[in-house]
């Protein structure tokens, strides 16, 4: 089932020598990085609210397709989506 | 790793060049390229080379290689990077660049891809961003597509010139295509490179951007959508930043390199580039320069010509080794042209030096007579190009232009382009509507729009400040070459049919080095030549202005009275205050007078001592004999850039070509290391001359404070000439002369409404608008009154003037309104100004019959036979102020002729009573505000200057008194009480108390 949120929630994030998502925790569990599907960036919307986001849809050991940001700004990570 | 990083250059980068997209000046961007250990950089701005010369300057003067180039617009909409290798890939750039410009809507360029089948020798093809012809079909996944548009290029440029270009900007995506186009490469026996696509050379301007991108669009940011980039990765990168993005195409980044070391060409051209002028058989150029002076010789110089004949040969010899002849031929070509056509003109600046140009007819000024300096204007030494700009009657100016064109070819000849640049007031529009608020919410105070967007508005106005926003209207600048213009710097379609505009402005071409002719317009000397047919028709003969001889003695005291309301140069309120003072009595003091008005701070090191000295307050001192007949003229003050160099000659020995070039460092506001070197030559040659040291050193050191600040004799003199010219047409004909002026503005220091009151202080009638007696403009009727024209409607075009007068005369204002159609608004303007007071009957009246007229699409209705009304007439105050606020002239009687003996009796001093008053009394005084001014060089200082039925008032506001008096504009009546300050011929009144006048 596809979940979305949003403005994603806060997540706790390890990252690896790229600076790309090692491990995360979501809903008390740890999920490992298999891969980096896509990388992207987006830095919009600074004439009201400043969205300089890094995004990263990850498939992880357990088996989820999902969707993080790292809000640059405030160094904040985010889960936006978890795939079907 | 990081070596080859480290050895990326930026192929593919916009300026602000690129108009309304790129961010950043040409400066900048080599600025931080240097910062980031990058030792070259390309400019690739759309369908344009507008920034080269400016970039090509800023890489030079830090070291650096700047790579040429463009990013063309095709026919299908599709981007390609082009980058120029030699002279061959430049000129094939410039015609593509000129195909794509011309081939399309003027600001939507397209080329059409059949050019490309020609002229790509010498360049170096990028295959473009995503929206390039092989990026474009690959994301679509139309590899057929791309594979075709690939290998056509690769066809057109060779497969050691086309290069698959590939960008990462961290879009989804952008991984996938890179790979796609390098495995596309290899197939196709292609190399790739990287690029970064820069529009800006910092990520913290990439807002600027996206606020060009809205106002390109003209919209706000919100609704610009999609059509802003989504993220901010489109700065200048390193390599090192770079690298992650590419790591498996290192030879990408690489390739950089290798293409930058194959861009050798350097942007430079010379003189020889001039069209040949066509010269009769057996005449090469200099020969032919040289056999139409030694023409004009006797005429200009009757008796012996010893001096000029000397001078001649010195000049004729500097400009053939300059390769300058034809340049000369050209432009005395142009001048004889105009001369025929019966149009004014005359050389200005610097041209006035030279014999050759007042032998030719090109400068009105006799350089021996007036001890010019030849070197000013062109000399072996002098490295810059000279200037020889014309000044043409303004309402010609066009045909001159149209004879270039016509002579010259389109192909040879096109105006030099103007960038319009964001300035205050625009920009706060612009800026408005991007972030989607009123421009009054971001100028008020205390509204409900949040701090936060006033002060986000407040940035973004001060980094789009004189940023370019689109091409302008040319102003008269020309460029002439041989070899075809579009081989040299592409060109584009000008707004005017016809025409054409290369992509530099005057200052770039100057520095690249391409020649032109400044065709400047001057209204005066339109009025010159109105007037003097006017003057000829009175008299019965032709008659002309150039024949006057400077020496009539009325003339001056004209001068001396500070009489100069409408006279070129010297009718302003700063030169009403000097002229006095000066007691101009011959026509070298008409050239002192223009030269004396100069920036605040020079005032009381130059001015002040100049006017002691003629005044014989102070003794007339040279610091060294040898100064004396360099500064002799001017009372030992350094007033002309003439002098610079004859005191360098005099005093030290330079060359007058060496003294130029001193001239020109002074004057150019460098440091003290760019003239240390000249000090040290200066003080050498001194001593040489047996001047002793300290003396030496300050003089060179008056050289350095006033030698920034002299002004060109010649230019002062040539101007002079129509000083002397339209003060002669105030003294003697002052209604021909105000007639032309009328028909000429706006121009000049003063509105119309001064020129008229003005003139009818000097017992000039002026008419009022009359529907039966005015023409198209004013003219001058038999009776030697002015009558004001119809040119003074505003809103009356000149087909609606035409129907008047065609259609006259009116039985009544039915009749007049039936036979022009003109609409109601523009009738009853008429009405109001005054023009049917012939009819005899009250304007109230007519603009009550007016109202019942019935105006339908083709016919008038007859208007209701009805009652007559009793309507008050309009007194006449309220008539005066009707054709004052509809015609910005007034023929009446001034408001305060008619209260005199009531103010008088009150105390009230009127102009010239004042004038009258010894330094030091007291007095009262009530006038028209016409003029407030408050230069930043006064201290805190304003000045007014009131206007009475008899003349004008100098008023002098000191600072406190400043905040008490707020009206800035102009129009109303103030009572002002002070001191008067009665010195040499002038007078001020220093007030104590002012205020303005209440209605009564």
């Amino acid at each position: 089932m596809s979940r979305f949120w949003s403005d994603g929630i806060p997540i706790e994030v390890t990252v690896d020598a790229l600076a790309a998502p090692a491990a995360f925790a979501w809903r008390g569990r740890c999920h490992t990085v298999d891969r980096v599907v896509e990388r992207w960036r987006v830095d919009e919307g600074w004439w009201k609210r400043r969205a300089w986001r890094e995004y990263f849809q990850l498939v992880t050991h357990s088996g989820l397709l999902v969707l993080i940001y790292h809000d640059v700004r405030i160094g904040q990570w985010r889960l936006q989506r978890v795939y079907d | 790793m990081t070596d080859r990083g480290s050895d990326y250059i930026e192929l593919h980068c916009h300026s602000c060049y690129s108009l309304c997209d790129g961010a950043s000046t040409p400066v900048e961007l080599i600025a931080r390229a240097a910062g980031l250990g990058m030792d070259a950089l390309a400019l690739t701005d759309h369908d344009a080379v507008y920034g080269a010369p400016l970039f090509v300057a800023a890489a030079r003067a830090r070291g650096m290689h700047p790579i040429l180039g463009a990013e063309l617009t095709l026919a299908d909409d599709s981007h390609l990077t082009l980058l120029v290798e030699n002279a061959t890939g430049w000129r094939n750039l410039c015609r593509l660049i000129s195909m794509a410009r011309h081939h399309a809507p003027r600001g939507r360029p397209a080329l059409p891809p059949a050019a490309l089948d020609d002229h790509t020798g010498g360049l170096i093809c990028l295959t473009g961003c995503r929206q390039g012809p092989v990026a474009a079909p690959l994301r679509r996944l139309d590899m057929p597509g791309a594979v075709r548009a690939a290998t056509w290029l690769r066809e057109r440029f060779g497969p050691e010139r086309t290069f698959v270009e590939l960008q990462h900007h961290l879009h989804p995506g952008d991984a996938v295509l890179v790979r796609r186009l390098a495995e596309l490469a290899r197939h196709l026996g292609l190399h790739t490179v990287a690029t970064n696509n820069v529009h800006y050379a910092r990520r913290d301007q990439q807002p600027l951007h996206d606020l060009l991108t809205a106002i390109r669009h003209r919209t706000s940011l919100d609704d610009t959508g999609k059509r802003l980039r989504a993220n901010s990765e489109y700065y200048l990168k390193s390599g090192g930043r770079l690298m992650p993005l590419f790591g498996a195409y290192p030879e990408a980044l690489a390739a950089t390199r290798a293409i930058a070391g194959r861009c050798t060409f350097t942007l430079q051209y010379g003189l020889q580039d001039l069209p040949c002028f066509p010269t009769p058989p057996g005449y090469d150029a200099d020969g032919y320069l040289a056999r139409l002076c030694a023409e004009a010789l006797p005429c200009r110089y009757p008796g012996n010509p010893e001096r000029a004949c000397r001078q001649l040969a010195h000049e004729l010899h500097i400009i053939a080794r300059a390769h300058l002849s034809n340049y000369v031929l050209i432009v005395w070509d142009l001048v004889r042209y105009a001369r025929t056509q019966g149009i004014r003109c005359q050389g200005r600046g610097s041209a006035a030096n030279s014999l050759v140009a007042y032998l030719l007819g090109i400068s009105p000024i006799d350089p021996l007579r007036y001890d010019l300096v030849f070197e000013r204007f062109l000399s072996a030494e002098r490295p810059a190009l000279p200037d020889i700009d014309l000044d043409i009657a303004a309402d010609r100016r066009e045909e001159v232009i149209q004879y270039v064109f016509r002579t010259y070819g389109p192909a040879h000849a096109a105006m030099a382009c103007t960038f319009s640049t964001f300035q205050e007031r625009s920009a706060l529009r612009d800026v408005a509507r991007a972030l989607d608020v009123t421009t009054e919410h971001l100028l008020l105070e205390g509204d409900h729009t949040p701090d936060r967007v006033r002060t986000l508005a407040a940035t973004l106005c001060r980094q789009l400040n004189n940023l370019p926003r689109h091409l302008g209207q040319h102003n008269g600048g020309m460029v002439l070459t041989r070899a075809p213009l579009a081989d040299r710097v592409p060109v584009e379609p000008a707004a005017l049919p016809g025409r054409a505009v290369v992509q530099w402005d005057k200052t770039m071409l100057e520095d690249v080095g391409l020649v032109k002719i400044d065709l400047l317009g001057l209204r005066m000397l339109a009025v010159l030549s109105e007037a003097g047919r006017l003057v000829g028709d009175q008299r019965g003969e032709p008659f002309d202005l150039d024949r006057l001889t400077f020496d009539d003695p009325a003339i001056y005291q004209l001068l001396a009275a500070a009489d100069t309301i409408g006279v070129f140069q010297v009718e302003s309120r700063a030169q009403a205050q000097m002229l006095p003072r000066l007691r101009p009595q011959q026509f070298a003091d008409i050239v002192v007078a223009i030269s004396l008005i100069r920036p605040g701070p020079i005032q009381g090191d130059m001015v002040h001592p100049y006017l002691r000295r003629r005044l014989g307050q102070e003794a007339v001192a040279y610091l060294h004999p040898r100064l004396k007949p360099a500064l002799e003229e001017t009372l030992g003050v350094i007033l002309f850039q003439e002098q610079v160099i004859k005191v360098a000659r005099d005093l030290a020995g330079f060359t007058p070509g060496e003294g130029e070039r001193l001239r020109r460092a002074l004057g150019a506001g460098k440091g003290p290391e760019a003239i240390a070197p000249f000090r040290d030559a200066f003080l050498a040659g001194a001593a040489r001359n047996g001047v002793a040291g300290p003396v030496a050193a300050a003089v060179f050191r008056q050289l350095e404070a006033f030698g920034g600040y002299s002004f060109p004799k010649s230019h002062a003199a040539a101007f002079a000439v129509i000083v002397y010219q339209s003060a002669w047409l105030k003294r003697y004909y002052p209604a021909a002369f105000l007639t032309a002026l009328l028909n000429h503005q706006p121009m000049g220091f003063w509105p119309p409404a001064v020129l008229v009151r003005d003139a009818r202080r000097h017992q000039v009638r002026v008419a009022p608008l009359d529907i039966h007696a005015s023409g198209m403009r004013c003219v001058l009727e038999m009776d030697g009154s002015v009558r004001l024209g119809l040119n003074y409607v505003s809103g009356l075009s000149e087909a609606g003037a035409g129907r008047i007068i065609a259609a006259r005369p009116f039985a009544g204002l039915a009749d007049l309104c039936r036979r022009t159609r003109l609409p109601k608004g523009l009738v009853e303007r008429l009405i109001l100004a005054g023009a049917c007071d012939g009819w005899g009957t009250e304007r109230r009246r007519l603009l009550w019959e007016l109202g019942t007229f019935h105006y339908a699409a083709d016919e008038l209705d007859l208007p209701i036979p009805g009652s007559t009304v009793d309507l008050p007439a309009l007194t006449a105050d309220e008539a005066r102020e009707l054709q004052m606020a509809l015609l910005g002239v007034s023929t009446g009687d001034h408001v305060l002729a008619r209260w005199r003996d009531a103010l008088t009796a009150r105390g009230y001093l009127d102009s010239l009573a004042l004038a009258r008053c010894p330094d030091g009394q007291r007095a009262r005084v009530i006038g028209v505000v016409v003029v407030h001014q408050a230069p930043p060089t006064a201290k805190g200082f304003h000045f007014i200057t009131l206007e009475d039925e008899s003349g004008m008032i100098n008023v002098i506001v000191r600072p406190y008194l400043v905040p008490l008096y707020r009206e800035r504009r102009g129009g109303h009546l103030l009572k002002v009480e002070g001191i008067v300050q009665h010195e040499a011929g002038v007078v001020n009144l220093v007030a104590t108390r002012l205020a303005p006048l209440a209605r009564e």
